[in-house]
Order: C-alpha cells, then structure tokens, then sequence
C-alpha cells in the first residue's frame, strides 16, 4: 500500500497537465553560444555544466528523494541541438495531437521560433547527419522499409555503471578523471570528463543547500526530514553509499544529470536488487524498519514516472504512450551462474502492487534455477494486469551474448535498456534503438518486381532474401551516419565517464570508448511474412487454385474487388498460420529471421563494433503496418503487422498460447542478441485463484526451457471482448474461461458471451 | 458404425485442445473422440455424439459468400466456405499422430504437473484405441486422464488401469431407470466397472454435473454420494450446468431440450457441495 505521503506524490504527478519546458534548451543554447571554436565534447561538457549550475530545482513538500529534471513533473524537455525542425512543424500541435500530448504558452512558442529555432537550424545533429547521410541511404528510406532513430533526439539505450558511482563515490571517480586529465593534457575527453564530474558534485550540493534552506522555514516533523535529505546530500556528493537511502538518492540524481546531458529516452537502471542489496542489508541491520524501507523504495519508484520524453508525431506512434525506459532488472544468475536472487528482488516486484505506473519498467530474468518462490511473487504482479515485470530468459540471453564475443562474466550481468533490449550494464554503447527493418515491405517489392510471378516458390523466397540484403547494406549505412553524427555533434561526456573503459581508452562513447560496441537492428514482420509467403505457396505454387495475377490485383485493390472478401477470407482461414506450431509455416518465419540475422551481422560500425538483429516493435507495427499495402496472409492494406516482433498476427494464434510458445522456440532465438519481444493474452480469469497462479508459473519456467528470449503478458479486458463480439473474425484466438470451462469466445452462442463479458469486468 | 476389429487402430477426432486448464491437473491437452452411445439431455460436446464426422454451420461466421435467397440453407461444400463457417467435424486419426500431436505440449505437463486427458463423447466406445492411445502417452512421460462414464462393458480393464493414471467418472442421474430412461447409462454397469478398476489400483474422481431439474435434486445428489462412500471414492469435481454447448446445437442444427436455461453460479451449487462434504466427500468446483 502507498503512505499518504507516496498517495500525494502520485496524484500530484498527474495533477496537471503536462508542460513543454524550454528550460533546458535555453540554458544549452546559451552555454553554446559561448564556447563557439572549442572542441565538441568540450562544449557539451560545458552545456552541461550550465544547466546544472542554473536550472530551476524543486523539492516537493513530501519528497524524500530529491532530483527534479524539469519545473513541474512529467514535462517536456525539447532538445532543438538535436534537431530544432520537427519542433517547429510541431509547435501548435503538441496539446492536440493524437498522441503523447503537451501543453504549450504562447510566450514559450514565440521563444522557440524566434530564438532556438534560428540558432540551430543549420547547426543541429540532425542538419550534420542530413549532409553526411549517403543519397542511396537516402533514397533508400523512402520505400520505408527502414527508417534510422536517434537523428533527432538524444542516443540514450544504455545503462551507466550504477555499482561503480555507487561503491567509489562521485568523489573518487573526479579524482580519477582530474589525474588523467592532468596525465594527458592533450586529451580533450579527460578535459571534459573533469568538467562534467566536478559539475555533477556540484549539483548534488545544490539540492543539500535547497533542503536546508527549505528546512528554515518549515514545520518540525518535516524539517527534520529536510536535514536528513540534507545529510544524506553531503554526503553522497562525494562519498560512496552507506545505505539505501544513500543509494537510492545517488542512482536518482545520476538519472537526472544524464538526462540533462542527453535528454534521451532509456537510460535505465540496470539490475537493481544486485547493486542495491549492500545498501538495502546495512539498512536493515542499521534498524530501519520494513515500512520506511517500502516507502523508500516507492518514493524512488515514483520519481521514475516524473521523467517523460517527448517524441515528435511520428516516432509517437511507434513509441506510444511514454516509454521512458526507466528498466530495472531482478533476478537471473550471477557471475557463477548461480542464483542471484535475494529478498530485495521480491521487494522490487511487490512494490509495484503499490505504485501500479508504468515505470520502472520491471523485468525479471529466470533460469533454469530460479526460486519457485520467485516465480510466485512475479505472477502475481503479472496478474495485476499491468502486463509488469516482463520476463527475460537468461538460458538464452547470456548464450546470445557469448556468441557476440561478450565474455561469460559480462555477458552473466546483461540487463534490459528501454523496452526489450539486451545491454550490459555500464560497459556496452549499443545503440540498441538505431532502426526497424520491415521484412514485410521487402515482400512487396519482391512480389511488385515480377507481374507475372515467379518460376516457382523457391524463386520467390530467393527473391525475398536478395531484397532484404539490399536494404539491410542501406539500413547499415544510414545507422553509420546517424552514429557518426552523435559523435561529431553530441559526445556525451558525463555518461562515458560511467560507461567502461572510456576513461581507460580516453575516448567518448560516441567514439568507441565503451568496451563493446554494437549497433542493434531488428527485424520486423515475421508473422505476416511467413503467413503470407505459406499462403502463396500453398494457394499459387501447389493448389494452383489462385493465379498470381489475380493475387497481385487482390492485394493492388485491397480486396474491394467482387469475389476478393471470399478469397481474403480463405486465404486468412484455409492455410495455417505462424503461431500454431505448424512446422511448415514456423519454418518459413525461422528461416527469413534467421536470414535477415545473418545478413545484418556483416555490416560493421564506425565504433569498432559489429550490428547484431534484434525482433521487437513496441507499438511501431502499427506505422510499420501502415507502410504496407494489403498482403496475402488476408490482411488489409495498411492494416498493423503482428505485434511485439515474435508474436503471431492477431488473432491469428487459434490454438492456444502453448501452441505459439512452440511456434517462438523455433525461431533461431540465439541469434536476435539486441532482444527480441514476445505479447501473451490471457484473460483474467484463467489466471484467477491459486490455481491460475500455479499454472502462469508452469508456464513461465516452460517459456524457459524453450529458450525464449522473453515474454509479456496482456490480461484481457472488457473491451476487448466486446470488440470481439462486434468483429469475431479479428479475435479467433481469444480463449476465456467462465464456469471452470476454457473455450473459444467466437464460437459461444451470444447469450453466453454476454455473460462473460459482465463477469470479466467483475473479475476485473 | 464400424467395428473395433475392422478399423484397425484408429478413431476420429474431433478436437485436440491445448491449454486447457480444467479436466485434470495443471496445463492438459484435451482429444476428444467422436462418438457416444449415451444422450445425456444437457450434453456440451453435441458434436461427439455421432460417431461419424459431420458438417457444422457457424452462421456468425457466415459472410454470404453464395446468394442464399429466403434465408435458404448455404449449399455450398465445406471445402469451398471461405470461412470455416462451415466445416467437417471429426477426422480420422491413427493413435501415433494423435500421440505426436499431443506430445508438442510435454515441456508445459512437466512443468505444470498436467498432461493428456481423453474425453469424447464416450472415449471407452473405441476401448482399444484409448487403451492404446493412453498407454503410448504413459509411456512417452506424459500424464494421463480419461474422462468417461465408464458404463460400457470392459474388454481389458487391466491394460486400462495400467495406461491411465486418473479416471474422471460421471455420476448423474442415482436411479437406475430414470438415468436409462433419461440418458441411457445403465449405473451398475458402470459401478461393477468401477469396482475392477479399483480393485486393479484405480484412482478415481467423480465428476458431478449439477442439471437444474435432471440432476440437482437433493434425492439424487445423496443417492449418488452413498454410492461414492460405498465405493470407495472420496475426491468429486462437481460442475455447474453451463451453456458452452448452446452455440454449437445451432451450428450442427440440432434440438437442444436445455435451451435457454439458466447457468448455474458457484453460489447455486453450495447446497450441494455442503451435502457432499458432509457426507465425507472432499469436492472441488469447477468454476473458479
């Protein structure tokens, strides 16, 4: 349960409406101006250091963590040194677009145009990677099979070495960078790591002199509170952690003050029950009680929610609904391969029953010797419905890994960044985020390049594969230029600092200081292309049943002919589909994703490092979708491709969610090492009572033995049935389970679906 | 109808339904087989009642795709419906691909302490497939479960008992001439058949469905539990009457005696379930 004083923190994230706030971008620009000539990652350093010494901070009256980014919570921070143009087109469009939606004064909008704006037209990352981007690469982007990330925004994707901050202190880490600096004056990243340092300390006495100065005036109980806040600043300013309220005021402000380096989504939190759990145990031995401990830990838990990102439009609706990457791991094996679980990993997943936001994003990893006990706590967070923690499978994760050259002892601590990715914590710059590739594009053109069809099916899979290797040699070189361009234009000094072995290579991340260096690039549409490519095969090649003419025409016209509903029909209920561990259509799916794997890990980056595929969406198969006319697996033009990126089309999946889990682990899952995402439906009451409960952890150790990389959970609302009653042929795969009795939603007479349409919302 | 001795090892098959969470413990895999010689009016599987395949017409799914002047029947093939609207239910299927195909969900019984239940209509009508069926299963490491009334003669009770480790057995109608009347089980047949099995190492759970006006009477309720004291069989899975089947009497344009009935809630079967308990009889509802 939350305490008043977490209930009021909560409401008050949500109390208002969320602002845009030019804060930063002012005092960036401002910072800019004046170091004109210096070099880059100086600059930036110095930009930094402005904003850390001049922007506003804010101690609410019940906070116990102290670290605001911005004004008022869950602003937005625009960044016009990443690309000031989107934002202009945008401006009168932040309060009312369809997604992701800010506030905006008047006064503010006539800042940005008559100020940011033209300072950094012509001046921006995006304007460098604009004229750096090779035409083909170009041109290339406009079939939209691929579009590149981040040559907008801030790189972010990544974890900084939270252990380290934590155990060596601020202090000892400025020392460091002071004594290379001094080492090799010449150098101009240790010169800019020193400012950053120093500024970051800085910054943490700012909050302790604003707890002080706030304790003045305030009533006893609380300023005692803001003295010990106050205390735990000082300290923490340059010491190292001495207990978990240390801790988790040192990890927050480094959040805070990367942010304000980068303004990037995703800069996550790694596996806390690991690094935490010495500070948690000296708490606990020290006498603070459980409940202050849970308070604590809710106190951090909701400060996660204060940071949001603001996308433009479009990166919006692949992105929808603020992920801000704030993933925090539990669980999984240790350096050993032993069980690295402990009390403080249960207490991360039971938090989330009070809180219930969408961040941190909580992720478990399992094993095949994960605790009963820690599968149990994790259900019943799942079954809570907010489809958190998601689950990570180390039984497949630290092999994928190790086959990219990740030593066993790295590659046994990955964690998760942003949504599904798989990073190593504070030594790895994967770029994780870089581009989506949408194989289902690839087919159009495949099938668009010969009206008259091909000589036979393997002709056509051929075909297939030639496009997709075209377009990922493209996809490589507009990703290059995008990474190029963040090293040119956005070095981030503060995070390399924390990201090994920059300090020892005396390099940038951006320029290849991190220890591994991968760009990560996922491969999009398995389902609808293996549905598709099965459909013309069996309907085309084998029946002869359907011309492939008359096909292209189909899909040219979107089914509106006369006649094509039927074969639209036929073609989505007549041929298997991914999903059903049908081995025919599954191998199909295996082999294109695994062609596309092998075919991105030839391409090498500017960093030294290699890209490795990935399968993940987000919400990006709704766009991705959008790019794509009507298809032979009977979807409809511009209709969304399957979700998640392992996951079988909707409503596609007609034999249960084990059949599907057999379909994934046929996939060449090792292979996907930037992470790969997979959407499980239940509905609730398949996992109601004890019962439910044991039979979700059954099926979660399955997941790992069939080396999975991961797996979420939808529960199934009210509305979702009910658009399953209005449009049966779009939810063939919905199983519900009403008087001890699972059956098929679609096949149950009204009557009894109406029953268990009300008793699901009762349930819920 | 043909004989065991002709049809060599194979049955038809109407359904095979993974992930299901009841009709045994953990995660299961239902294969129901067609055919039944019974008619339990309130019946939920009326495709498994014919021991031929038949033709089913979903008309929710129907999209016209022929003209059907008058609400005239659809006359199309159900090789030609586009939509699986209309199909053939039951296949063919030799007990080795039956075994494979259930045999895909093995990870999740191991994990989850399930595995395969066979259920019908009357699985024991084709004795030797699910003998053989159940035996091939136990020995490639599955669970085993079959869902029977048990009320058919045996022809080897003991390869049976050896291949199943569960028998979920229906107790319905008490009275012997009302229960043939009414659904044609003879329950001595079946008792006498429950007292080899359990003789031979059985173990067994009653499975109670509780009919408004057919099996929900006091009377009948304490008639079949003496007869389970008597017995021996202390563990009764009691089911509320449902309307799943419903859609299906359209789809396979059947008469249905229990349309429109009221479904029966957790609540409405606690008379019962304080009745059986008392009686000694630990009960779990299928309805949670």
């Amino acid at each position: 349960m939350l305490t008043p004083r977490t209930q009021a923190i909560r409401a008050s994230l949500f109390a208002r409406p969320r602002q845009i706030d030019l804060e930063r971008a002012l005092l960036y620009t401002e910072s800019w101006k004046q170091t004109e000539g210096e070099p880059v990652v100086v600059r930036r350093a110095k930009a930094l250091r402005h904003i850390l010494e001049s922007h506003e901070i804010v101690i609410d009256e019940y906070d116990l963590i102290a670290g605001n980014r911005t004004r008022t919570p869950r602003a937005g921070v625009l960044s016009p040194e990443m690309s000031p143009y989107w934002i202009l087109d945008e401006l009168d469009l932040f309060p009312t677009r369809p997604q992701d939606t800010f506030e905006m004064s008047e006064a503010d909008k006539r800042t940005y145009r008559d100020e940011l704006y033209p300072y950094w037209a012509g001046r921006s990352l995006n304007d460098w990677y604009r004229a750096n981007l090779p035409a083909r690469a170009a041109e290339a982007q406009k079939t939209r099979i691929f579009s590149v990330a981040q040559t907008d925004k801030g790189q972010g994707h990544i974890i900084a070495d939270l252990p380290s901050v934590l155990s060596r202190g601020l202090g000892d880490i400025a020392a460091e960078a002071h004594r290379r600096a001094e080492g090799m004056p010449g150098n101009d990243f240790y010169q800019a790591a020193v400012i950053c340092v120093d500024a970051t300390i800085a910054y943490v006495r700012r909050y302790e002199a604003e707890c002080r100065r706030l304790a003045e005036a305030a009533a006893p109980a609380r300023a005692a509170e803001l003295l010990r806040m106050a205390d735990t600043l000082a300290h923490v300013a340059t010491e190292p952690a001495r207990d978990l309220a240390d801790a988790l005021q040192l990890v927050w402000l480094t959040e805070v003050t990367l942010e304000h380096e980068s303004n990037a989504s995703s800069i996550s939190l790694g596996r806390a029950d690991q690094y935490l759990w010495p500070y948690y145990q000296a708490s606990v031995a020290a006498g603070q009680g459980a409940a202050d401990i849970r308070e604590l830990l809710q106190c951090f838990y909701l400060k996660t929610n204060t940071i949001v990102f603001v996308r433009s439009t479009e990166s919006a609706k692949s992105f929808a609904g603020f992920p801000s990457g704030f993933n925090l791991v539990v669980g999984g094996v240790d350096a050993e391969g032993n069980d690295a679980s402990n009390e403080l990993s249960r207490l991360l997943l039971d938090v989330q029953k009070d809180t219930r936001l969408p961040q941190p994003n909580l992720s478990l990893r399992v094993f095949s010797g994960t605790p009963d006990d820690l599968y149990h706590e994790a259900g019943e967070v799942i079954r809570l419905g907010d489809g958190i923690p998601q689950v990570f499978n180390d039984e497949v994760n630290v092999p994928a890994f190790m086959r990219r050259g990740v030593s066993l002892a790295d590659a046994r601590d990955y964690a998760v960044v942003g949504c599904v990715e798989l990073s190593i914590p504070g030594r790895m710059y994967g770029l994780h985020d870089i581009s989506m590739f949408n194989m289902v594009r690839c087919l159009e053109i495949a099938m668009h390049a010969r009206p008259h069809g091909y000589e036979s099916f393997d002709a056509l899979e051929d075909a297939v594969e030639k496009t997709i290797d075209a377009y990922v040699g493209l996809m490589a070189e507009g990703c290059n230029a995008c990474d190029e361009a963040h090293r040119e234009t956005s070095p981030t000094p503060l995070l390399s600092v924390l990201v090994a072995d920059s300090m020892e290579k005396g390099a940038d991340i951006t320029a290849g200081g991190a220890r591994y260096n991968p760009s990560g690039v996922q491969g999009v549409g398995t389902a609808n292309l293996a549905d598709s490519l099965y459909a013309i095969k069996r309907a085309v090649f084998e029946e002869k049943a359907l011309s492939w003419e008359d096909l292209l025409a189909m899909l040219d016209r979107d089914w509106s002919g006369a006649g094509d509903e039927a074969w639209r029909q036929r073609l989505v209920t007549r041929y298997p589909k991914y999903g059903n561990d049908v081995d025919e259509v599954d191998e199909i799916g295996r082999r294109f994703l695994e062609h596309y794997g092998r075919e991105v890990e030839c391409h090498a980056n500017p960093r030294g490092g290699r890209f490795q595929p990935g399968s993940y969406t987000v919400s990006a198969h709704i766009p991705l979708g959008e790019a794509c006319g009507a298809t032979p697996d009977g979807r409809h033009a511009h209709e969304q491709l399957a979700d998640g990126g392992l996951s079988p089309m909707v409503g596609r999946d007609t034999h249960g969610p084990t059949a599907s889990l057999r379909s994934v682990s046929k996939l060449d899952n090792v292979l996907d090492s930037n992470g790969s995402l997979l959407n499980v439906k239940f509905s609730p009451s398949t996992l109601a009572g004890e019962r439910g409960l044991a039979k979700l952890e059954a099926y979660l150790r399955a997941f790992s033995r069939l080396h999975i990389q991961h797996i979420q959970f939808n529960v199934v609302d009210r509305a979702t049935l009910l658009d399953a009653q209005a449009h049966p042929e779009d939810h063939a795969d919905l199983v519900v389970r009403v008087a001890g009795y699972s059956a098929m939603f679609v096949e149950l007479s009204k009557a009894v679906q109406d029953d268990i349409i009300n008793r699901t919302e009762h349930v819920l | 109808m043909c004989s065991e001795a002709d049809s060599a090892i194979t049955a038809i098959v109407t359904n095979v339904q993974r992930f299901s969470l009841h009709d045994g413990g953990g995660i299961r895999t239902v294969a129901f087989l067609k055919g039944c010689p019974f008619r339990c009016p309130w019946c939920c599987n009326p495709e498994n009642l014919s021991f031929l395949p038949e033709v089913s017409m979903n008309e929710r799914l129907c999209i016209r795709c022929s003209p059907r002047p008058d609400g005239r029947l659809c006359e199309r093939s159900p090789e030609e419906c586009p939509t699986g609207a209309k199909t053939i239910l039951g296949r063919e299927r030799t007990v080795d691909d039956l075994v494979d195909e259930v045999g895909r969900d093995r990870v999740f019984f191991e994990e989850s302490g399930g595995g395969v239940t066979l259920s019908g209509g009357e699985a024991l009508a084709r004795e030797a497939f699910a003998t053989e069926f159940l035996a091939r299963c136990k020995a490639a490491g599955m669970g085993t479960a079959l869902e029977t009334t048990l009320a058919l003669p045996l022809t080897d009770a003991g390869a049976l008992v050896e291949a199943t480790d569960v028998f979920l057995v229906d107790f319905k109608i008490a009275d012997r001439e009302r229960s043939r009347a009414l659904t044609g089980i003879d329950p001595d047949v079946r008792d006498a058949n429950l007292r080899t099995i359990l003789d031979l190492g059985a173990k067994v759970i009653g499975r109670m469905p509780i009919i408004p006006g057919y099996t929900d009477g006091r009377e009948n309720v304490a008639a079949c539990a003496a007869r389970l004291i008597e017995l021996g069989i202390r563990r009764v899975d009691v089911l509320p009457f449902h309307q799943l089947g419903e859609g299906k009497y359209d789809a396979l344009g059947h008469a249905y005696a229990c349309r429109g009935m009221r479904q029966l809630s957790e609540e409405d079967v606690v008379p019962i379930v304080d009745m059986l308990e008392r009686g000694g009889i630990s009960t779990v509802v299928s309805g949670e």
